[in-house]
């Protein structure tokens, strides 16, 4: 058939192509447009969906990227956390000595040396050269007087090029000349400049060299530069200020370091940051305020140990026997709203005794209190404490040396002559008001008291007890005990001297209570105290004049006990009480004074009633193996020691012992319990069950030797009597094998539509009901062990 | 005492191998051994018949409460175990969990949740004593519907349906809702061989869907298990237990002195014995079936007119014990029990068990005579300290070690190990809090930044 018109469809889009025949023009026109109307159509649904599809993988990438956004993040945060609390670890590896050699100077001269280069004279011109051969045509050869003038020329032109020849070769070599000569000038300043150079840096490495012998014979400015390296080569977290100043003390080979550690607000809160697919927005989560407070304090102390560890490490040349580290914080202060510096963590410590520590096993603050260090209370308050050693305290002795002495020091001197302790002063707390010109107080407070300690302390003086230290207040009619501290004033007692002390009070309320304090008792306070003494020469010096004061004045003993010993938990208490009864009976004899004393320190300790009245029967009862009785000197109403109770069971002379009747009833009442739990727990005797009522179906037992014999020849079945019924044909078909992979498990449990853990529950309940034992065991792959050994069938009928 | 015959010989009955395995090696970790302890159960006849009659109660339809009291080491999480081993064997359902700072009754911030999820976790029945039992439980539950129907010739949208109306009742209870939608979605991805819909089921059941967008994304409900919820839940879980066909639901709870020496704001305590008031008068009043709960505390946690419990008034009045029983007589019909402390004898009973246990119920394996046990305490006297008894776990646990020693180690004479330098060492690290209050009082919040005596040596 043959078409009078014919139109071709095109759309790019779907990559479609059509030709279409017609004899209609108008129809096939219309045709044409209903196709493409429909392409058009498929066309904008494709693209619809290829945007949908591209939104979501758009969606999806972007949720993707902020998950993994988010990750990073939180891996950043707990980084940063992480290296916070890791402060003191990080610094443990090895680290390449911190020598002056490695700052010595090895660079070699920058400039060149200049170079000589003279020009070379061009070559001379060759007559025989071409430009200077006449151009003889054949006319010139023919004519001589034409030849002759083309030779001339020629001849003409070799003289001008050698006279210019000449010419150039004077000139290259004048050029040459001024040309050395302007080179010898230069390399004469390159020589110098050279050896200048040179001697800068040979000056520079002996300066080196120089310190470093400085250094080793322990030169204060040199000691303290080397030490301003080692603090400065530590890396810290970015938010650390690292800003330092160290003084070397060479009398006392002491290094005091002030370093400023960051404040509370810059250290990393960030703990994780979640990203919420729904907002698309990410949220932080901080690590709560307790947690960053915790944070803080474990990374000031650490900051301390590691500081202190870096410096005593690398102390080369040996000139440290101590290190002494304030640590500084500066910052708005919540309290008075102003900015502040604070010092929140001081530690003065023997270099030797710190490196003795194992610092990768320690508990950084446990280690830091310790090893008698100073921490703030609140350090995310900047509160500050009284640095143990600083720079200035030197300065202020230096001075104090200098100055004239207060006026009372004679008086305190003669003082000290007078008494009966070697270098106190025993005086009443009125009496001394007045010496040191304070105005006598009406009323006694702990301010007042306070400030009497500070302005002795400030004239070089101690006193005991320090109602500095102690936040006690002094009556007039109290006495107290004046001394000088030799060395370094003590301005701060060290925590453990505060335990001491109060120890040594109770210790003496206990002792003079009979009125005298016998060899016995001293030795038991002196080898109690014995550990503190030897802990720190100051402490030391103050418990001496603390213990010269009770022995002088024995009622001093029970003042401000209250005070002393309120804080202290129950456990502590308690032991402390021990204590003072064991030092009570040291002779041998409690008197009714000692029993008196011993309640008073009871109350004190607020101990409850029963533990105070038993305290004594306990202490004797479990301390003592061997016990004295032997009669007072002096007549006395005293309790004395109880002896040891005797006992019915013994396996050695000693006073354990074991009440025979008690275990007797012990063991029967345990028997009467056995039974009531075995008939909850319906065990099993030693007989098996009886066996059930005969049925078609075999009977399940348990396995004894005489039925032992039918399994191997009869084949077997099985039931499960008391099983719930959905689980019987599946526990049947369990009991065929020995092992089910868990795959085959599910699939069984499917086909008996059940539920595989639920297969398991039921039927091992059942089992260990009726056989004793859990029939099915799960391993650990999955996979599903038959205890079959607890089934034997009796064989079919 | 007749030298000749052993100490507790009345208990000759064979010990299963499982539980003298899994009582042995609690022991020598210094734990309190999940099964098998009634073989080494020591006396307090009188409290165990209490807490069986409790037992009894929950397993008739009723409701418990019991608060056992102790000092440390005196027994109190032994006794909880026990009561855990009594419940299961009645078909009860025991969930167990210890009291910590991040897990509580009371909280705003999800430790009360984390504590419903910590209990959950450890769901034990009685074929899964050590816990994890909730996946078991609830397909138990299927299964028995599932079997039903389709043996019947139903399909799965019938299962489904006749699951939906296994819990019509329970759906009246707070949460009923999505607790049977759940489960019911439990069964969808058991069908459907989705396993991550089935976790998903079973994390909401546990509480450990934190947000509800989470569950409405993984299960399209629009409630979770919250702090606020978690009392409801339990009592849900409770009821779901007796469905499943169980007698109940016990709860156990130890640590009791977190609430009243840890948690250092005493809004936060006050909040807490709220929830410890509700649930007592929930239990005695009968509002709750089949549910008990059993916490464990020490003195101190129940009698500090400060911190502990007596603090709150309305628990005191109902906590306090009766005042005729006073002098030896005895009343343990209130909801708290006392335990003393182990004497020596009864410590001595105590390792005689342990040893009986060793020989797995037959005296002819003994490997030790009475004299040993005997050396053992007067050791323990020695290194220890008077006090050995009332912290029993060391020597028990050194006890352990002398007899493993012993069986793999033939020949070898006991005397030789007791007197060893290297028997009977104290933990260095407390394995309870209760314990670590007890060596480290300075842990309470307001004890003490100021503390004089703190380095105090002696």
């Amino acid at each position: 058939m043959r078409y009078y018109y014919r139109i071709t469809v095109i759309h790019k889009g779907l990559n479609r192509q059509r030709v279409l025949k017609g004899n209609s023009k108008t129809e096939l026109e219309y045709r044409a447009q209903l196709l493409l109307a429909d392409w058009e159509e498929t066309w904008k649904k494709r693209c619809e969906v290829a945007a949908k599809r591209k939104a979501i993988a758009d969606r999806r990438a972007a949720i993707e990227a902020g998950i993994e956004d988010a990750e990073e993040r939180t891996t950043e945060a707990q980084q940063a956390l992480a290296n916070c609390r890791s402060i003191l670890t990080s610094s443990l590896r090895h680290q390449p000595p911190v020598t002056f050699e490695q700052f010595k100077r090895a660079d070699k001269f920058p400039e060149p040396e200049p170079v000589f280069k003279q020009r070379l004279s061009p070559p001379p011109p060759n007559a025989a050269a071409e430009e200077f051969s006449p151009k003889l045509s054949l006319l010139d050869k023919i004519i001589p007087p034409l030849r002759r003038k083309k030779e001339a020329a020629a001849q003409a032109r070799f003289a001008s090029a050698q006279t210019e020849y000449s010419a150039k070769v004077a000139a290259i070599k004048a050029e040459n000349i001024r040309t050395h000569e302007s080179y010898l000038r230069q390399h004469a300043v390159w020589i110098s400049s050279k050896k200048a150079f040179e001697q800068q840096r040979a000056a520079h490495n002996a300066a080196l060299d120089a310190k470093e012998i400085a250094y080793r014979h322990g030169d204060p400015r040199v000691v303290a530069e080397h030490c301003d390296l080692v603090l400065t080569r530590s890396e810290y977290p970015d938010f650390f200020p690292k800003e330092f100043s160290v003084d070397y003390r060479q009398d006392m080979r002491m290094l005091i370091v002030d370093y400023t550690l960051p404040d509370f607000a810059s250290i990393p809160r960030l703990s994780e940051v979640r990203f919420q697919k729904t907002k698309k927005t990410f949220t932080e989560k901080n690590i709560t305020e307790t947690d960053a407070q915790r944070l803080y304090a474990e990374l000031l102390v650490q900051s301390c140990l590691r500081s202190i560890h870096e410096l005593c490490s690398a102390d080369r040349a040996g000139v440290l026997d101590s290190v002494a580290f304030n640590g500084w914080v500066r910052g708005v202060s919540p309290a008075t709203g102003r900015l502040e510096s604070a010092c929140l963590a001081s530690l003065h410590i023997q270099k030797s005794a710190f490196l003795a520590l194992n610092l990768a096993q320690v508990a950084p603050r446990i280690c830091f209190d310790e090893l008698g260090g100073v921490f703030s209370t609140k350090p995310h308050q900047l509160s500050s404490i009284r640095p143990i050693v600083t720079s200035e305290d030197f300065d202020a002795e230096a001075e104090a040396a200098q100055r004239q002495p207060p006026s009372y020091a004679e008086q305190l001197a003669s003082l000290v002559d007078k008494s009966d302790a070697s270098g106190v002063a025993f005086l009443k707390a009125a009496d001394l008001r007045t010496l040191v010109g304070l105005a006598p107080e009406t009323r006694a407070s702990a301010q007042s008291s306070r400030e009497l300690v500070e302005l002795l302390n400030a004239d070089g003086y101690c006193v005991e007890p320090d109602a500095a230290a102690l936040g006690i207040s002094y009556k007039a009619r109290d006495e107290v005990a004046v001394f000088k501290v030799p060395g370094r004033i003590a301005t701060h007692p060290s925590a453990a001297y505060l335990g001491s002390s109060a120890l040594l009070q109770l210790m003496h309320l206990v002792a003079s209570a009979d009125g005298t304090i016998d060899p016995a008792e001293e030795k038991l306070i002196r080898d109690q105290l014995a550990p503190a003494l030897a802990a720190d020469p100051a402490d030391s010096v103050r418990l001496n004049a603390l213990s010269a004061l009770l022995r002088h004045n024995p009622a001093q003993a029970g003042a401000g006990i209250n005070k002393i010993t309120r804080r202290l938990d129950t456990e502590r208490r308690e032991k402390v009480m021990r204590a003072l009864v064991l030092l009570a009976a040291a002779d041998g004899l409690i008197t009714d004074g000692e029993k008196k004393a011993i309640a008073r320190a009871a109350a004190a300790l607020e101990l409850p009633e029963s533990v105070a009245e038993k305290i004594i029967p306990w202490t004797l009862a479990d301390d003592f193996v061997e016990t004295t009785i032997a009669a007072a000197d002096a007549p006395s109403t005293g309790e004395t020691i109880p002896a040891q109770p005797t006992s019915k069971i013994s396996s050695h002379a000693s006073y354990f012992a074991l009440d025979a009747d008690r275990i007797a009833a012990i063991t029967r009442e345990t028997s009467e319990v056995v039974k009531i739990l075995a008939d909850v727990l319906s065990e099993e005797t030693n007989s098996p069950p009886p066996p059930a009522a005969s049925t078609p179906t075999s009977n399940v037992t348990r396995q004894t030797p005489e039925n032992n014999q039918s399994q191997s020849t009869n084949p077997m079945r099985f039931s499960f009597d008391g099983l719930p019924q959905q689980y019987h044909a599946m526990a049947s078909t369990l009991c065929k094998r020995r092992t089910w992979t868990a795959s085959d498990f599910a699939n069984l449990a499917r086909d008996n539509h059940l539920l595989p853990n639920g297969v398991i529950e039921a039927v091992n309940a059942w089992a260990d009901e009726a056989l004793g034992d859990f029939l099915l065991v799960e391993n650990e792959d999955g996979s599903i062990t038959i205890n079959s050994h607890l089934l034997v069938s009796t064989p079919k009928e | 005492m007749s030298a000749n015959k052993p100490a507790n010989s009345n208990n000759t009955s064979p010990i299963k191998r499982r539980e003298r395995d899994a009582i042995l090696q609690s022991l020598q970790a210094g734990l309190v051994p999940r099964q098998g302890l009634h073989h080494i159960q020591v006396g307090r006849k009188r409290e165990v018949e209490a807490l069986l009659t409790d037992i009894e109660r929950i397993v008739a339809g009723s409701a418990a409460f019991r608060i056992v009291v102790g000092r440390f080491g005196s027994g109190k999480s032994f006794f909880l175990n026990l009561v855990r081993t009594l419940a299961l064997q009645k078909n009860l359902v025991v969930v167990q969990a210890d009291m910590t700072m991040e897990r509580r009754l009371y909280a705003t911030t999800g430790e009360a949740r984390a504590l419903y999820t910590e209990l959950l976790r450890n769901l034990a029945t009685r074929s899964k004593p050590e816990g994890g039992g909730l996946p078991g439980l609830v397909e138990n539950w299927i299964s028995r519907i599932s079997h039903k129907v389709k043996s019947a010739g139903g399909d799965d949208a019938q299962v489904k349906a006749r699951l939906n109306t296994d819990l019509a009742d329970i759906q009246q209870l707070v949460g009923g809702y999505e607790f049977a939608e759940v489960l019911s979605k439990y069964y969808e991805g058991h069908q459907n061989g989705d396993d991550s819909l089935k976790t998903s089921a079973l994390r909401w059941l546990r509480g450990e869907f934190a947000t509800k967008t989470d569950a409405r994304h993984a299960l399209g409900v629009r409630r979770i298990i919250s702090d606020e919820t978690i009392y409801d839940s339990l009592k849900l879980m409770a009821a779901f237990c007796v469905k499943a066909g169980y007698a109940g639901m016990v709860v156990n709870i130890d640590e009791l002195v977190v609430l009243s020496h840890r948690l250092p704001s005493k809004r936060a305590r006050q909040a807490n014995y709220e929830m410890v008031l509700t649930l007592i008068n929930d239990c005695l009043q009968g509002t709750v079936a089949h549910l008990g709960f059993i916490f464990a505390g020490t003195d101190e946690c129940i009698e500090d007119t400060r911190r502990g419990l007596y603090s709150y008034e309305a628990l005191r009045t109902r906590l306090q014990g009766n005042s005729f029983a006073q002098g030896g007589l005895i009343d343990f019909s209130g909801p708290v029990i006392r335990l003393a402390c182990l004497s020596p004898e009864e410590l001595y009973v105590l390792l005689a068990n342990i040893r009986n246990v060793h020989a797995s119920g037959d005296p002819a394996r003994h490997l030790v005579p009475d004299a040993a046990l005997l050396a053992v305490l007067r050791r323990a006297n020695d290194t220890l300290g008077a006090d050995y008894f009332k912290t029993p776990r060391d020597v028990i646990r050194s006890f352990v070690g002398l007899l493993n020693v012993l069986e793999q180690n033939p020949g070898t004479k006991w005397e030789d190990l007791v007197s060893g330098d290297g028997f009977l060492r104290k933990a260095t690290t407390p394995l309870s809090i209760e314990e670590e209050l007890e060596a480290n009082p300075i842990a309470l919040p307001d004890a003490d930044e100021n503390d004089d005596l703190a380095t105090l040596k002696l």
